[in-house]
């Protein structure tokens, strides 16, 4: 290491914010080099000085009582702030009954969620065929499609014995002729 | 509950009470207006004891407390920043022309008591703060007086590591130099 580079380093090694290695350095530079050794012998001599002269100073008791005191009345008065000698508001009684074990209910509820949740998805799903099956058919019902197969039935022989049987197709021709056609036969 | 309660006042006046003095004489040394030191350590208290429920165990609560009273001491400068920069802030070769510490008028003739030797150095000192920009006084300050490390210097004052390293360089030449020039005088003046 220099004389040009140890200089600017002499109030950081008198710190302690130096690493180990360039510790080391100075120090072997310092045993090396006497103007080194005495530029920074004076430094250190003013720095010391210095820093005890800034230290110098006294604790008003006057002042630091006021303050104290105000820190005490402000936590007195902020309500967000529990205070030494104000009393705590007292707690609804649906409040109380869950207060001394909040978490133990807030635990309980979350069981019966995770049964819930786990009956729903163990629940084997219902079968299609079952499903679909029609259920059986009261009486009153039964006798209601009886008596419209009737009506069908009745419905379709008259259609018969007018048309007889089966459609046949007609040829498109005009409505007049036609119903000569029909008055024919 | 009760306990909770007491525990929160006395928890934060047991971590002050014990750094109360640095405090005040931090305040006093960074602040332009000595009348200003009062109030700039009321408000960081006061500041510092609302938010004191965001405060953590594991960090520091001497350099969180030394943050906090920097702010308030900058704030409190800023409002004096016009009359600081144009009558207050001196060149360090100016100062030795001051009528002050150990200067003729101080009474060199006749030995000085340890008392009144620190009072003096107590204005050379006062008024070499004088000649520091406000960053490299608060750097100075809070390495001498807060002994803060570097990193917590740069925590507080939110600027980078090689700043305060630069700012404090700065600030010990500057102080350094004004030591030396008043003690070449004063030896001077001892001689004739």
């Amino acid at each position: 290491m220099k004389c040009e580079e140890i200089q600017p380093l002499h109030g950081v090694y008198l710190d302690s914010e130096l690493d180990a290695k360039t510790i080391l350095e100075i120090q072997q530079h310092l045993a090396a080099c006497p103007d080194c050794a005495r530029t920074f012998a004076a430094e250190t001599k003013l720095d010391a000085q210095i820093a005890s002269g800034l230290k110098r100073g006294q604790r008003t008791a006057a002042l630091w009582a006021h303050i104290e005191k105000r820190v005490a009345a402000s936590a007195e008065s902020d309500p967000r702030r529990p205070s030494a000698t104000r009393e705590s508001p007292r707690l609804p009684w649906w409040r109380e009954l869950l207060w001394p074990s909040p978490q133990a209910w807030a635990g309980l509820a979350a069981v019966w969620i995770v049964i819930l949740a786990a009956s729903f998805a163990t629940r084997e799903p219902v079968p299609v065929t079952e499903a679909r099956q029609v259920a059986p058919l009261s009486p009153e019902m039964r006798q209601m499609l009886r008596e419209q197969r009737q009506m069908f039935a009745e419905l379709k022989g008259g259609a018969e014995r007018f048309g007889g049987g089966e459609a046949r197709p007609v040829a498109p021709q005009p409505r007049s002729q036609r119903h000569e056609e029909l008055m024919n036969t | 509950m009760r306990d909770m309660a007491t525990t929160d006042v006395d928890r934060f006046l047991a971590l002050l009470q014990p750094i109360e003095r640095e405090l005040e004489t931090y305040a006093r040394r960074l602040v332009w207006e000595a009348r200003d030191a009062p109030d700039a350590l009321q408000n960081a208290v006061m500041h510092a004891f609302a938010a004191f429920d965001r405060y953590h165990e594991d960090a520091s609560f001497r350099a969180w407390m030394f943050k906090i009273l920097t702010h308030e001491a900058f704030a409190l400068n800023r409002k004096h920043a016009r009359i600081a920069k144009h009558e207050f802030q001196l060149e360090p070769e100016d100062l030795a022309n001051l009528p002050f510490g150990l200067s003729p008028d101080a009474g060199l003739e006749r030995q000085l008591s340890p008392a009144e030797l620190d009072e003096a150095l107590d204005e050379e000192l006062a008024a070499g703060l004088k000649t520091l920009t406000d960053a490299e006084r608060a750097v100075l300050l809070l390495r001498a007086i807060g002994e803060l490390r570097y990193w917590e210097i740069s925590e507080s004052l939110e600027i980078p590591m090689g700043s305060v390293m630069g700012h404090l360089a700065r600030a010990r030449q500057k102080m350094r130099a004004l030591l030396a020039r008043s003690a070449r005088r004063a030896e001077t003046l001892k001689e004739t």
